[in-house]
């Protein structure tokens, strides 16, 4: 089989069994590789009704078919499991280099099952594969458990930790990687934690097999000279991500203090400019990229100084926006602390913010949150940073999520939980934007933008007068409110399209933000598998695998189905206060019309549930037969 | 005056009948933002804007040829 390794790597973590099995080809086929093989692989082996963070969960990680190849953004691994934050399917992807590694070591993918009997880590090192103590790491920071094990190892080892929130099983605990990189959402750090599982460190010295490999070095070169070519090219890179801040905040999108408003005064201190005033000593980029998006630097506050890749723009939006932190220097420090204790920055931003609106009406008291905390302090985001890494006090409450902690708190403070399935909202705040609620609403492990980002369109529909335009951005004029009906097809045509760079094993980036053109995929995707796929073929994988993930939640997840896609009750009660949408809320009736129009579309029946038909049409057949039989798939 | 707009992926993403090139005679000084309208690019979903490779703000005037790149919304990592 060209353009893939050739082998599954399974690990069972209980009895310290090491198995290798050749990979499927009809497998490949059918779902490419990467997020494809995630969800392939949950469908087909979690065992029923299992505790996501019990000894038998499974944790997948895979590379795709275009991981590791001569073209730009090949550095992507992915990640899935049954995830501890919403019980359902989750996955995470991960920039950096340690997919192709995998594949240089001889595996696609590695399964692991199982709960080792003391805190270990995975040495492999091509054949070599070894289940070893991690005394000397277990405790130890995420970044600083890296450099340990690279300086133990060899830096040609690429290694994937967690740190002390996911051996504390913190339910958004993250995998960190390459000194900044993360597979952050969905918890994937604290099942690697709930099965002792410290790290994993890979060397590869092999090779992948290519059907036309000159072929496909001439296209690298090829693609790598259209890439610079393009409008764009270099304003993309000073910034990265973070370019996007004052764009936010002057379309009133930016979720602010814990998501009651959408424009923050103070976005030009946090903004990207201000990184490469304040921050970068360098740009730092994954495998193969010439478009480095990492922002590498140094900041220093009140609290201490520390290096840090960062911050992306959605660390900004959940620090800088939802919490407050008043510079891009207590933003950064921010990120470095959740880089060490190994927490998704945008959850953790999420759970504080909610935390802290909790005190300030008085749902929870001083006591027992331990001391005073405000917003816009970088004491109090690094006090209960600290509480949730080590479940300590208030931070054992706050480490299962902002769903789970607004249940026990009660008093209404579920209303202001921004959640959907019991995943943190990212960086958008969208009761003016129909579209990208609906998509957060709809993405398959929560609320998460980046299976389908359309505010662009959202905002473009808006219909704003010339006088809208003319004075609009953070000057006072309010924007008109954005059309509801219609969105639909443009939230399905990205959930296809964005998460099928998940599939392939690559960075979206290149496509998404510069256009590169999907010929140099199809073509490249031919001369390194010999196989030929349009990118319509491509499309239609990642639709099979959209039905499949939402397929898993339903089994997974008892009583599965509309009201999981709700949002919370703020975004349909609360009018935004302040700033360029202010005024502006979603009825709960247009919510109910968003699902209704996308479930039709979707040929999904009207709780949510793909019908049969649709999952036969899409290649799905034995999902349905599953699904109308309501029983679980035997463990293989 | 000539004004030549390059209009890069993430914004055709958004305006998709736009063409990549849009070429514009300017009569007299104008901001970009004006000229953004004048061209039927609504200026609220421009991200950024560079004039002669020069990243620009929107209330700049302009008032020569320039060649105009315009980068749509990019999406968070």
């Amino acid at each position: 089989m060209y353009g893939y390794a050739g082998s599954v790597l399974r690990v069972n973590l209980s009895t310290g069994e090491i198995r290798r099995e050749p990979l499927s080809e009809e497998m490949a086929e059918k779902y490419l590789g990467g997020r494809g093989f995630v969800a392939k692989m949950l469908y087909d082996e979690l065992p029923p009704d299992i505790e996501p963070l019990g000894e038998k969960n499974m944790v997948v990680v895979a590379a795709g078919p275009l991981t590791g190849l001569f073209l730009p953004g090949s550095g992507k691994t992915h990640f899935g499991t049954k995830s501890p934050a919403t019980g359902g399917y989750s996955d995470s992807n991960m920039g950096g280099h340690f997919g192709p590694t995998l594949k240089y070591a001889g595996y696609d993918v590695l399964v692991l099952t199982g709960k080792a009997p003391a805190p270990c880590y995975l040495f492999v090192e091509d054949e070599k594969v070894e289940i070893r103590a991690a005394d000397a790491y277990w405790g130890k920071g995420a970044i600083t458990t890296e450099e340990r094990l690279k300086n133990d190892l060899g830096k040609d080892f690429q290694v994937i930790t967690i740190g002390p929130a996911g051996e504390k099983v913190v339910r958004y605990a993250c995998i960190s990687h390459d000194f900044g990189r993360q597979a952050g959402r969905t918890g994937v750090g604290a099942v690697f934690g709930s099965k002792n599982l410290k790290a994993v460190a890979v060397k590869g010295t092999g090779g992948i097999p290519i059907f036309d490999a000159e072929g496909a070095y001439r296209k690298g070169k090829e693609a790598y000279r259209a890439l610079f070519a393009k409008p764009g090219f270099e304003g993309w890179t000073p910034e990265g991500t973070a370019g996007i801040t004052n764009w936010v905040n002057e379309v009133g999108v930016f979720p602010t203090r814990n998501f009651q408003t959408s424009f923050a005064e103070h976005y030009k201190q946090i903004n990207g400019k201000a990184i490469i005033e304040k921050l970068k000593i360098t740009d730092k980029g994954c495998f193969c990229c010439p478009i480095p998006c990492g922002k590498y630097g140094h900041t220093t506050t009140k609290l201490g100084s520390a290096y840090v890749e960062g911050p992306e723009y959605e660390t900004i939006a959940l620090f800088g926006g939802c919490c407050l932190l008043q510079s891009i220097e207590e933003v950064a420090y921010a990120n470095h602390l959740c880089d060490e204790w190994g927490i998704d920055t945008i959850s953790a931003g999420g759970v504080i913010g909610w935390a802290v609106e909790c005190f300030e009406k008085g749902l929870i008291s001083r006591e027992q949150m331990g001391r005073d905390v405000r917003f816009a302090d970088l004491e109090t985001v690094a006090y209960l940073l600290e509480k949730i890494a080590n479940r300590e006090g208030i931070g054992d409450l706050l480490a299962e999520g902002v769903k789970v902690a607004a249940q026990r708190v009660g008093k209404g403070s579920d209303t202001f939980a921004i959640h959907v399935k019991g995943l943190e909202w990212s960086g958008y705040e969208c009761r003016n934007a129909p579209g990208m609620m609906l998509a957060y609403m709809t993405a398959d492990v929560g609320a998460h933008h980046n299976r389908a980002w359309v505010l662009g369109h959202d905002v473009a529909g808006s219909g704003a007068s010339v006088h809208d335009l003319i004075t609009a951005g953070g000057t006072g004029e309010r924007l008109p409110k954005s059309p509801v009906p219609g969105k639909s097809a443009k939230v399905i045509e990205m959930q296809h399209v964005r998460p099928l760079f998940d599939a392939l094993g690559i960075c979206r980036l290149q496509y998404m933000e510069l256009g590169f053109e999907v010929t140099h995929y199809e073509e490249i995707f031919h001369l390194v598998t010999g196989k030929k796929m349009s990118w319509e073929d491509m499309l239609q994988v990642s639709e099979r695998i959209w039905h499949l993930t939402r397929a898993i939640s339903v089994r997974e997840i008892e009583g599965f189905g509309r009201s999981f896609d709700y949002p919370p009750p703020r975004f349909y009660t609360e009018p935004i206060p302040t700033g360029p949408n202010r005024g502006h809320c979603l009825s709960e009736e247009e919510l109910q019309a968003l699902l209704d129009e996308y479930y039709q579309a979707r040929g999904w029946d009207k709780n949510g549930v793909p019908t049969r038909e649709t999952l036969e049409h899409i290649g799905l057949g034995e999902v349905a037969a599953d699904m109308e039989e309501k029983r679980r798939k035997p463990k293989s | 005056m000539k004004a030549k707009i390059i209009l890069t992926a993430s914004l055709r993403a958004v305006l998709e009948k736009k063409p990549e090139v849009v070429e514009h005679e300017i009569n007299q000084p104008m901001s970009i933002r004006r000229l953004l309208i004048e061209t039927g690019i609504n200026p609220l979903i421009v991200m950024k804007v560079f004039v002669d490779g020069i990243q620009r703000s929107k209330e700049d005037l302009l008032d020569r040829d320039v060649e105009i790149v315009l980068m749509g919304p990019v999406s968070g990592g």
